[in-house]
């Protein structure tokens, strides 16, 4: 098998990352948990482009009692954005592991 | 009415389903949820910061919606509205290069856009007509809108608004070079049309006369060149030719077209001591007008 590791962008990544903590989010809530490192005009943007590539699913969610307005969806990563995460991770680690100094 | 629901339709109307129902109802189902749950006085702020987000989204999406899908007619209106606004920034640039502050060259905006907007009435013309010889009722009251806006904002630009932001330039640009507030006397380009015609114009001696009447004709002319730009391209699309019309080769024509009027306002400029002095402008225009019409005309025969 010869197939290429898919990349994310720095936002896609983070926002893998807190779907995997967190299960399911809003978009204005990946906003919140960003720390401002995700922005509300574009996180919306980049969430369309992730579902497009396969990385998520989404769902409108259940309206709760005496909500008003359009109905909410929620994000959840799907096997293949996890798959990637994972693999990156583990790059990551081994790369680390590999660039410690070693010892006399 | 729930914020957002107004824009919500704008995006409707112009972008695709899967667009709108990936971006902008997620966004706007996010906000309406979050003002509803806020108190009066936090509901301010989250709308303005709901409509920035709706405009950034808006922003990011647009250029790839219209380079990649949608009808061509929404993508030549965007090229149309596009054309006009950049080559009315391009306009800055030599003023820029003379190193005038940016907040400054702002208020050269009102000119260059009142300028443009005639030229980037071709490309919306193409937009409209270019998949049919025989254009539907919608298409034509469509267009005549479209020449009625226009012909408005350019006399309304030239008119009032021009003039305000020109004298205002030229106040701030005079503080500026001298380093304390400087008023500058007005000239006839920073007098509104009323004033032109009855006000303090006609009043002054060294205003009055032949310069008058030239900024006169010469806003009168840029007033009706969008209707004249709409009929001639309306006409030339009438005659039998290719379907296809690439957005690129509207945006050239408007281009011409702008270098066409300019060449010909010269020489109305230099025809005017001859004829009738202070009608350049509109020697200029019925020449254009003249030329163009003549042109389609024979091709017309020949075809």
């Amino acid at each position: 098998m010869n197939e290429v590791l898919p990349k994310f962008s720095t936002a896609e990544r983070l926002i893998v990352e807190l779907l995997a903590r967190q299960g399911e989010l809003f978009g204005l809530q990946m906003v919140e948990e960003s720390g401002g490192r995700l922005k509300r005009g574009t996180v919306y943007v980049t969430l369309g482009r992730m579902q497009e590539k396969g990385y998520l699913e989404s769902r409108q969610e259940a309206m709760p009692e005496g909500a008003i307005g359009l109905p909410r969806r929620l994000y959840r990563p799907t096997g293949l954005a996890m798959r990637v995460l994972a693999a990156w991770q583990a790059a990551e680690s081994s790369f680390a592991a590999n660039a410690e100094p070693q010892g006399i | 009415m729930m914020p957002g629901t107004r824009l919500l339709e704008f995006a409707r109307r112009w972008f695709p389903l899967s667009t709108v129902s990936s971006v902008f109802e997620p966004l706007v189902a996010d906000w309406q949820r979050q003002w509803s749950e806020a108190t009066l006085a936090e509901r301010r702020w989250i709308n303005v910061k709901g409509r920035v987000a709706f405009a950034t989204a808006l922003m990011m999406t647009a250029p790839r919606v219209a380079l990649t899908s949608g009808t061509l007619r929404a993508r030549l209106l965007i090229v149309a509205g596009t054309f006009w606004f950049a080559t009315a920034i391009l306009l800055l640039v030599p003023f820029a290069q003379e190193g005038w502050p940016l907040a400054l060259l702002w208020l050269l905006l009102p000119a260059h856009l009142t300028l443009m907007l005639p030229f980037a009435i071709l490309p919306a013309i193409d937009a409209m007509r270019r998949n049919s010889e025989e254009p539907a009722a919608a298409d034509r009251r469509g267009a005549i809108m479209l020449v009625v806006v226009a012909v408005c904002v350019v006399a309304v630009g030239q008119g009032w608004v021009t003039p305000a932001a020109n004298q205002h330039f030229r106040n701030e640009a005079a503080s500026h070079v001298n380093g304390h507030p400087t008023v500058v006397p007005r000239g006839l380009r920073e007098m509104t049309t009323a004033e032109l015609i009855v006000g303090d114009a006609t009043n002054t001696p060294a205003l009055n006369g032949t310069p008058r009447v030239r900024e006169l004709n010469m806003r009168l002319t840029l007033a009706v060149l969008p209707a004249l730009l709409a009929w001639l391209r309306w006409r030339a699309l009438s005659r039998p030719r290719k379907r296809s019309w690439p957005v690129v080769k509207s945006c050239l024509l408007a281009i011409a077209a702008t270098f066409a009027f300019f060449t010909v306002m010269t020489v109305g400029a230099a025809l005017e001591p001859i004829l009738v002095p202070g009608f350049g402008p509109v020697m200029a225009l019925a020449l254009l007008a003249a030329t163009t019409r003549t042109g389609i005309w024979w091709r017309q025969r020949a075809a």
